[in-house]
């Protein structure tokens, strides 16, 4: 099995606006797929989709290669964390964890044991026989993930996993979900792009109801193609630059210089472009020496995850 | 389809009503609708047969508690008469003639009462939890049919346990207020009694969570089962006496069907429970057949 799920084709059609628009994605089995797009782009209308919550107008839906979403088939091998959807405010963490996983049919001791390991692992144990409704809405956010992790899912779907959380529950978060890093096809919707770049091994770019393509994350973050080098000073002749290191296309960038305000710059961003036929230790041994008398800061190969996602005029 | 999912979405709906209180009110609610409906009608028998031994210039003993004289009148031909005359229905009558007024009373008014508590307590229960979004966190481990299914029976079991639990006050409040030792030997009469009207919501309890099935508002469901409680009161007569050709259609309705549940023989009350299921599975049918074909959120 290449692809966990794999979606040809889909269109969700709401009156006249097409939530999903031709929306084709096959997501590698064993990946971590982060899903970047503009609000409204079709990323949850797709998830919701592929969940069987919303009814496709037309196209295709592969998971786990036996067809559409169907809880005979797929009850506990796939889960989802829905957007907006509350839990049963009542119930208390641990005995709701307990009943999600008896209905994927775990035995009553599997059951208790996975719940109480899922409400230690998200730091909620002393939480667990309180009431959803006195939980912080970052704790439910904690117990909304745990259900979706309830009896290792072969397939786990996040809308929006982190949001709500403090920074540190957020990092607990981020190395339990890179703990199911081959063990689990996950698939993450954010606008937390940074977050999409610590977890993810591959994205897929997402615009009007259609992926634009799928890459992995080493794909756009390597190390090949460009150098950011942070500097003391502006350097004041950039072709001169160029002209000692041929291949190497130089721009100042000063929307990345957090300390541009009022004309008062500390630093300087120059951003190196190369092609493939230079590497990066070619290019820092050619280009260093002339930087160092300006006040080298640091040294960045590669491009983030925000920048090729704003590059590839998805801005919104 | 599975049956353990079923059963594992049912207890999800009993968990669910005792982790709510839901289960406490239900019960709560049949025990004080039964204490209330039992003792104020206990009290009007009293009154009436007070005001009958005074136009009939007969003295009652004193200390004699009210029922005596029901008891007496089931006795007299020309009471007899008059009953059968007010059923319209012999073997209904045949069933009931001598019955402890207590009796009579607890089925009179669980049978009235229990399809507007049925609709109350459950026409909210599926259009709440898809309109709070819950519901997307069942339907990824069961099917909707097996949510809906297991949402019909846990509701079910509840309103049973409610039942029982008024049959019993209801008789404690006979116990307490009715002349004679018989009322002691009530009890199973009046769970008996229970039974059928459980049997009875069974059809209401279709339709209340069958029109639940249709929002994702649970107030807007309420507000539409009342209507609909009021459609079904009145639309068997209508048929009845309008309805030409198209009069037997009044057995789609529950209170049609109602009649059977007053006699004592196996056979009518067994056809009826079973009509009545098939009735409330059709009324739960029509509602899952749009759930099942619509967005979930």
């Amino acid at each position: 099995m290449n692809e966990a799920i794999l979606t040809r084709d889909l269109v969700k059609r709401y009156g006249r606006n097409r939530a999903l628009d031709g929306f084709t994605l096959g997501v590698p089995a064993y990946s971590i797929t982060g899903l970047v797009g503009r609000n409204g782009a079709g990323k949850t209308t797709w998830m919701m989709t592929v969940a069987g919550f919303v009814m496709p107008t037309s196209g295709e839906i592969n998971l786990l290669s036996s067809g559409p979403f169907d809880a005979t088939r797929h009850s506990g091998r796939f889960s989802i964390l829905p957007q907006d959807s509350e839990l049963p405010l009542t119930a208390c963490p641990r005995e709701l964890l307990i009943r999600y996983a008896r209905l994927q049919g775990l035995a009553v001791d599997k059951a208790q044991a996975a719940a109480d390991s899922l409400l230690a692992t998200f730091n909620l144990t002393d939480k667990a026989k309180r009431p959803v409704r006195s939980l912080s809405h970052g704790m439910r956010k904690r117990v909304m993930v745990a259900q979706a992790f309830i009896g290792d899912p072969e397939v786990v779907m996040l809308d929006e996993p982190l949001s709500g959380l403090d920074p540190v529950e957020a990092d607990r978060m981020r190395a339990f979900i890179r703990s199911y890093r081959g063990r689990s096809t996950i698939v993450i919707s954010s606008h937390q792009l940074d977050d999409i770049e610590k977890l993810c091994t591959h994205v897929a770019f997402v615009d009007a109801g259609k992926v634009e393509r799928i890459v992995t994350l080493s794909s756009i973050t390597s190390e090949s193609g460009r150098i950011v080098y942070t500097l003391r000073r502006e350097p004041s002749d950039v072709p001169a630059l160029e002209a000692a290191c041929p291949g190497v296309k130089l721009g100042v960038d000063q929307s990345n210089n957090p300390n541009n305000s009022n004309n008062q710059t500390i630093s300087q961003t120059l951003v190196a472009e190369f092609g493939e036929e230079l590497s990066v230790e070619a290019v820092n041994a050619a280009l260093l020496p002339q930087l160092f008398p300006l006040g080298v800061v640091s040294v960045v190969p590669g491009r983030s995850l925000e920048e090729a996602y704003l590059r590839g005029g998805n801005a919104g | 389809m599975s049956w353990r999912r079923i059963w594992q979405s049912a207890v999800f709906e009993l968990f669910s009503a005792m982790r709510s209180r839901r289960a406490i009110v239900v019960a709560v609610l049949y025990l004080v609708v039964s204490l209330l409906c039992m003792g104020g009608s206990i009290t009007l028998l009293g009154k009436m047969e007070d005001q009958l031994s005074q136009v009939l210039q007969v003295e009652k003993a004193e200390g004699t508690k009210s029922g005596v004289v029901s008891a007496a009148l089931w006795k007299s031909k020309p009471f007899q008469k008059l009953v059968r005359g007010a059923l319209k229905d012999s073997l209904v009558y045949d069933d009931i003639c001598g019955k402890h007024p207590a009796e009579l009373i607890y089925a009179w008014f669980v049978l009235l009462l229990v399809p507007p508590l049925t609709l109350m307590l459950s026409a909210n229960r599926a259009a709440s939890e898809i309109g709070s979004g819950s519901v997307l966190y069942m339907i990824t481990r069961v099917t909707r049919l097996e949510w809906t299914l297991g949402k019909y029976l846990g509701s079910a079991l509840l309103i049973m346990v409610g039942l029982l639990i008024g049959a019993g006050g209801a008789w404690a409040v006979a116990f307490f207020k009715l002349a004679g030792a018989d009322v002691a030997a009530l009890f199973p009469s009046m769970l008996g009694w229970s039974l059928k009207a459980w049997a009875l919501s069974l059809s209401w309890l279709g339709l209340a969570l069958g029109i639940s099935h249709f929002f994702k508002s649970g107030a807007k469901a309420d507000g539409v089962a009342w209507v609909m409680l009021l459609v079904f009161a009145a639309v068997p007569d209508w048929l009845r006496w309008f309805g030409g050709r198209y009069a037997f259609l009044a057995v789609l309705f529950p209170s049609t069907v109602e009649k059977s549940l007053w006699r004592s023989s196996f056979a009518p009350v067994a056809t009826a429970t079973v009509w009545l299921l098939m009735l409330g599975l059709c009324y739960l049918s029509a509602g899952y057949a749009y759930f099942s074909r619509r967005d979930a959120r």
